[in-house]
């Protein structure tokens, strides 16, 4: 049985005049990987800095975010401290930008151990060492002197991530750590990361804007959109049957999923409209661009509603896709 | 005659510690009306090819044709009447947009530079055209920072389309776009290659785009097209083991997890290796790999391969 390391509650973070999350709870289990899938203003990436309790000053997170049996949110700054690349490690996209160009890959892996596992230098260095063979970087003696500009994209992100696991954190927040690679490299990188985790038996938490990725290498799904859940799925009956017209829409959108389709066949199925039209919404936060949208979406923001064992939609609409995806099995 | 024809080609760059081949020798040809896709993982050289097709960067040797003519030396002002025929459409459409300019002022400015028409109909072009690419017409006095990411790339490619050109270098068009814009950006370049007969030179990482918007596909490693063949060929039957390895390596939702396919990273273009450049990475490598660089011959009537293993 599945055991919750970290519980998300009702978090909402507000800023001075937006609130760009809003009742987001979700569950991390111990060993596993959640996807929080979303585009670019669906708030994920706030999200997972709110975890961290890294959100800038004029943020104003309210909820519950328990890790471990404490509120991260309630906790003291000294404590947090110590959480922080601990017990919860964190990658970032961009992995030129979150290294210091001016300290070597080996100097940036030893400064975690140093801190917080109160290694001496020379053992720091050889579990440094040991830590780049484990993320497969190939000549590690010789490696761990070089600076970031030296290495290339994905070993910066697989430097990353033996910074972010030297300490067996428990958690690791990995926000779109694909995004800046290659394919072929992506693939290796969510490999490692798959790994490590089984082999760390630490839970990760996958933000990402890709849909493939997820079906890949997550165990539970979370699709946001303008800072609210709209739906919660395992990965195959979310790819096979999407409830909210928003995934639907991401899937029909999405070329890949049509193999065979080619231009010359017709357009791609459009979302009309952007995330914008999502502002001063006062009902369903996707109503501007659905296809599907009734009167009353208008009126609030839609429950959550529990269409099946594991499932979550925020659309009161979804039970007549559910039907459609019926009739399309029988046939 | 082809509309664009290209032929062994070659960009290099200097760098302080040597010369980086980003295009090594690449023969390709557009037809009119053709959608033609590159693809290729970043630092192999399909953007240094869009580029030097633009003559944005000389090239190093080889010749370009565009209907014919060579416009591989052409000086300054010869350039710019290429450049009406021939336009490009950027990655980051925020970066190629003049944040000081407003949009009215940004399309305007390509047929003033050309000299189309009078002002008049200078002003009803430039009207029409944001009209086609489905902005509102109070755009024409707003800034490109007013605008979302895929609002600014329908501004890009009105820009690139207003002077009514035949070909259009397409580079990342959709790349920067989240997922529900991209269909919406595919779809507004279909119907624009429809309504006004153009063809694309496309240049993309995204294979599962590709797939979709193309007629045709050249596979590019380091610098060089290792396969080349029409869409469906290349979907149905990918020859060299580098696209058979890009195809996968994207991540499908219809399978569950698996093995990374290629192992490595893209050697340094400064440093490529000898005989088969890919054989570093290749699973099928051997001897003759490491010393011979592969023939790219012809394995059916539209397919090329570059590889001594097939």
């Amino acid at each position: 049985m599945a055991l919750p390391l970290l519980r998300v509650d009702n978090l909402s973070i507000r800023f001075p005049t937006t609130e760009p999350v809003s009742n987001l709870s979700f569950l991390v289990n111990e060993k596993e990987t959640l996807a929080i899938v979303g585009e670019s203003g669906s708030g994920k990436s706030l999200t997972a800095l709110a975890l961290m309790r890294l959100l800038p000053r004029s943020a104003k997170p309210s909820g519950q975010i328990v890790f471990a049996g404490q509120d991260l949110l309630k906790l003291e700054e000294r404590r947090m401290r110590q959480l922080r690349g601990k017990d919860i490690g964190m990658i970032f996209q961009e992995p030129m930008t979150s290294l210091n160009p001016v300290l070597t890959i080996g100097r940036q892996i030893t400064e975690v151990l140093q801190l917080h596992e109160r290694l001496p230098a020379k053992a720091a260095r050889s579990r440094a060492i040991e830590l780049l063979d484990l993320v497969r970087i190939p000549d590690p003696q010789r490696r761990i002197d070089d600076y970031p500009h030296q290495l290339s994209g994905g070993m910066r992100q697989r430097v990353m991530i033996a910074i972010a696991v030297a300490c067996r954190p428990r958690l690791l927040i990995a926000d779109e750590p694909t995004t800046a690679l290659d394919v072929t490299i992506q693939a290796q990188v969510l490999d490692l990361l798959d790994k490590l985790r089984r082999d760390l038996s630490m839970a990760v938490l996958l933000i990402t804007h890709d849909l493939g990725v997820v079906a890949q290498w997550a165990d539970n799904v979370v699709v946001m959109y303008a800072g609210r859940k709209v739906e919660e799925a395992l990965p195959e009956p979310l790819f096979a049957h999407p409830l909210h017209p928003y995934t639907r829409g991401l899937l029909a959108a999405s070329p890949r999923l049509k193999n065979n389709y080619h231009y010359k066949d017709g357009p791609l199925t459009e979302i009309p409209g952007s995330i914008v039209s999502a502002a001063g919404e006062k009902g369903c936060s996707f109503r501007p661009r659905c296809t599907v949208a009734h009167d009353s979406c208008a009126n609030a923001v839609p429950d959550l509603f529990v269409p099946a064992a594991n499932r979550l939609v925020a659309c009161p609409y979804h039970a007549s896709f559910a039907e459609e995806a019926n009739v399309a099995l029988v046939n | 005659m082809s509309l664009l024809s290209i032929d062994r080609l070659e960009t290099h760059y200097k760098a302080p510690d040597g010369v980086l081949r980003a295009v090594d020798d690449v023969t390709l040809t557009v037809e009119s009306g053709e959608t033609v896709g590159l693809v290729g993982e970043s630092g192999c050289g399909k953007s240094t090819l869009g580029k030097t097709v633009m003559r944005l960067v000389d090239p190093t040797a080889g010749s370009i044709a565009f209907r014919g003519t060579d416009i591989t030396r052409l000086k300054q002002n010869k350039l710019q009447d290429m450049r009406r025929h021939v336009q490009m459409i950027f990655q980051d459409p925020f970066a190629s947009l003049n944040p000081r300019h407003t949009i009215g002022q940004i399309l305007l400015a390509p047929l003033t530079v050309h000299g189309v028409g009078t002002k008049v109909e200078r002003q009803q072009l430039v009207d029409a055209m944001i009209d086609r690419v489905g902005l509102p017409r109070d755009s024409l006095d707003r800034y490109p920072h007013e605008f979302s990411g895929g609002q600014r790339q329908r501004i890009g490619i009105a820009r690139a389309l207003i002077l009514n050109p035949e070909l259009v270098v397409c580079d990342e068009p959709v790349s920067a776009l989240d997922l529900s814009i991209q269909a919406q950006i595919l779809n507004l370049l279909v119907s624009m290659k429809k309504d006004l007969g153009l063809s694309y030179l496309f240049i993309s990482h995204d294979l599962s785009v590709v797939r979709y918007f193309t007629d045709r596909v050249l596979v590019m490693y380091l610098g060089k097209i290792v396969e080349s063949a029409d869409n469906a060929t290349l979907w149905s039957s990918p020859k060299h083991p580098y696209t058979r390895a890009l195809m996968d390596a994207v991540p499908d939702p219809s399978r569950r997890r698996h093995v990374a396919p290629i192992t490595g990273d893209l050697p340094s273009a400064q440093n490529i290796p000898t005989g088969c450049r890919f054989h570093t990475r290749c699973v099928l490598a051997s001897d003759i790999c490491r010393q011979q660089e592969p023939e790219f011959r012809s394995v059916g009537k539209t397919h090329h391969v570059a590889c001594h293993h097939i």
